[in-house]
């Protein structure tokens, strides 16, 4: 498997840490494999209509990041090419087997059809998408927000070192309580905020305790080294065989996005029922909302405000400008974790759509971003993260 | 609780046929709470000693699917009548799951397979497949490969590691129709808490 070109090392105080971009590429196809296709030269009149047919008798389902006419200008005038279909492997170079449709095409427009070279896969970065270009042009979606995901400048990774630090910080907790070494930590990086941490709870405690099955948990990393400072470490913690770091994490993020949008949510909901009405008979999602929306009014009656159990002071009036933003899960959000998630953590991470994953030491057995699995690639799932190792070692966790 | 003869009825259809109806029921319950419609019993020598549904609305936490519900709540229930210690570590969890079968109207996701692997749960049954998150032979077969920790715990702290993961019994398709019918009642009138799709959304039938 390929390496990132880009991999560039990470400084932060005395630490050093290199980052590989775990690419979610199929394994054995990369940004430089082709495909043939068969193309031919067309008049810009007919660019649309042959489009239309195209698109409805020979669809291109693997290469949607191709785009199906390459523009030339040659000496000021403007030539089209328009990919016709996929090429026959099995055909020799000079014989073009086509699709009926497409050969009626041809002969309807007196079209020339030629063998042409594609690129099989998306580019992952400018370069690669640069380079494909030279060949047919491609599109190129870095990403969905303003900065590519995979450059990193001295400051970025800085700040991938700072957050990665805490994640280490979550799994030496875990590692005082006797627990197996994992941390992790959620962050908005538009905000470079915190948004909730965790470190492994699934390893049972010396002396028998509760359980401590989700929405239980109010405890964080400061009341966690508080005890741990007091000298209290026989303290009871709870476990769960769940309780992964990432999951725990996860959790807290949820709890969060409650205790801190529980009235903001209600406010929203009857913004949206204003401003959304005269569209409402036009869009069926909307219109399906209205039992929803109700019950969510209904329930501002009887909201609670809980701020202080959290521990996040706030007044009413940032609470309405936060109401606004009110992120959908963890959507946007990056994760930092110490070892490489299991199957259950990747898949829980998907399911909350972060943004990336940064996780530190392998899992060879159980990785499943990489080692034993690449979930990130895995074609069908509703959302796809970038994942990139940053390469700690087990000193950097024992120590 | 339900309590069946388990000589009689097990391995039989109808046994299978009476848990999924109350996994349904479980469902049937998310749907009027305007969550995805997934319901789910745990049932441990015959007797149903969990059921829950999908809470991912409501928690604002996209992993609190039937499956995980309903696993807290049997944890739970043996946590307060544990006074033998007999569940305070996870071996012995491990030991008492693999007593237990689930009933789920939908494939488990391939968080949930991994999970119910991590317990090491006797046997699945589930309604429809999952295509698009499936764990159990649609997307990934988590009930063949197992799943495990994060990390390979080196250190003394194993307490963990020594349990290996294992695959389980799966079979599907039992009840469908049923399961299918209520995700199209939910998808015709839309998730509320998703995004708004950039496209108008095309039910299809």
């Amino acid at each position: 498997m390929q390496k990132m070109d880009a991999a560039v090392g990470c400084k932060a105080g005395m630490r050093r840490w290199k980052l590989n971009h775990i690419p979610a590429a199929q394994s054995n196809l990369d940004a430089h494999s082709t495909v043939d296709v068969i193309a031919a030269k067309i008049d810009p009149k007919i660019a649309s209509t042959l489009m239309r047919h195209l698109n409805a008798s020979a669809p291109l389902p693997n290469l949607g990041h191709v785009k199906r006419i390459k523009r030339t200008s040659v000496e000021a005038e403007v030539e089209l090419c328009i990919i016709l279909c996929m090429a026959n492997e099995t055909s020799k170079a000079s014989a073009i087997n086509m699709p009926e449709e497409v050969s009626g095409l041809v002969e309807r427009y007196g079209l020339r059809p030629f063998k042409a070279v594609v690129s099989a896969v998306e580019a992952t970065t400018k370069d690669e998408w640069e380079s494909q270009c030279q060949l047919w042009p491609t599109s190129f979606h870095p990403n969905s927000c303003s900065r590519p995901l995979l450059e990193f400048s001295n400051e970025d990774e800085e700040l991938v070192a700072k957050f990665m630090e805490l994640a280490v910080e979550q799994a030496h907790v875990a590692r005082a309580f006797g627990k197996p070494s994992n941390g992790a930590v959620i962050v908005d990086p538009s905000s470079e905020t915190i948004i909730a941490t965790g470190y492994d709870q699934t390893a049972q405690p010396k002396n028998p305790c509760k359980w401590d099955c989700g929405d239980g948990s109010k405890s964080t990393l400061q009341r966690d080294n508080m005890l741990l400072e007091s000298g209290k470490l026989q303290v009871k913690g709870t476990w769960h065989p769940f309780k992964h770091a990432v999951m725990v994490a996860i959790n807290r993020a949820a709890e969060r996005d409650i205790s801190l949008f529980k009235k903001g949510l209600n406010i929203l909901a009857v913004q949206q029922n204003i401003t959304q009405d005269p569209i409402k008979s036009e869009d069926s999602i909307i219109s399906g909302n209205s039992d929803y929306k109700r019950q969510r009014i209904e329930e501002s009656a009887i909201t609670v405000d809980n701020m202080s159990t959290s521990g996040i002071e706030t007044n009413g009036e940032e609470l309405l400008q936060q109401d606004l933003q009110r992120p959908y899960l963890c959507t946007g959000f990056d994760v930092y974790v110490t070892r490489e998630p299991c199957a259950m953590c990747a898949m829980a991470l998907v399911h909350q759509r972060v943004r990336r994953v940064f996780y530190g030491i392998k899992n060879p057995k159980y990785g499943a971003l990489g080692s034993r699995y690449k979930l990130h690639s895995q074609q069908g799932l509703n959302h796809h993260y970038t994942v990139i190792q940053v390469a700690l070692s087990e000193d950097d966790l024992s120590s | 609780m339900y309590n069946i003869a388990r000589s009689d009825m097990e391995q039989t259809e109808d046994y299978s046929s009476f848990f999924m109806n109350l996994a349904l029921d479980e469902a049937r319950k998310a749907l009027a709470k305007l969550e995805v419609p997934v319901g789910c019993v745990i049932v441990e020598n015959g007797e149903v000693i969990a059921s829950a549904s999908n809470r991912t609305n409501e928690t604002r936490n996209a992993t609190r699917h039937a499956e995980m519900e309903a696993i807290d709540m049997v944890l739970l229930r043996w946590q307060s009548s544990d006074d033998t210690g007999m569940v305070s570590t996870h071996e012995n969890v491990v030991h008492r799951f693999s007593k237990c079968e689930i009933y789920v109207t939908c494939e488990p996701c391939i968080m949930c397979a991994a999970g119910l692997s991590i317990l090491g749960i006797k046997k699945v049954y589930f309604g429809c497949k999952n295509e698009r998150f499936g764990g159990c032979g649609s997307v990934m077969s988590l009930h063949v490969d197992g799943c495990g920790p994060c990390g390979s715990y080196s250190e003394k702290s194993q307490s963990t590691g020594s349990v290996e993961s294992s695959g389980y019994e799966c079979v599907g398709g039992l009840m469908a129709e049923e399961a299918i019918e209520l995700f199209k009642s939910f998808y015709e009138r839309g998730n509320p808490n998703a995004p708004r799709p950039h496209r108008p959304v095309q039910v299809r039938n």
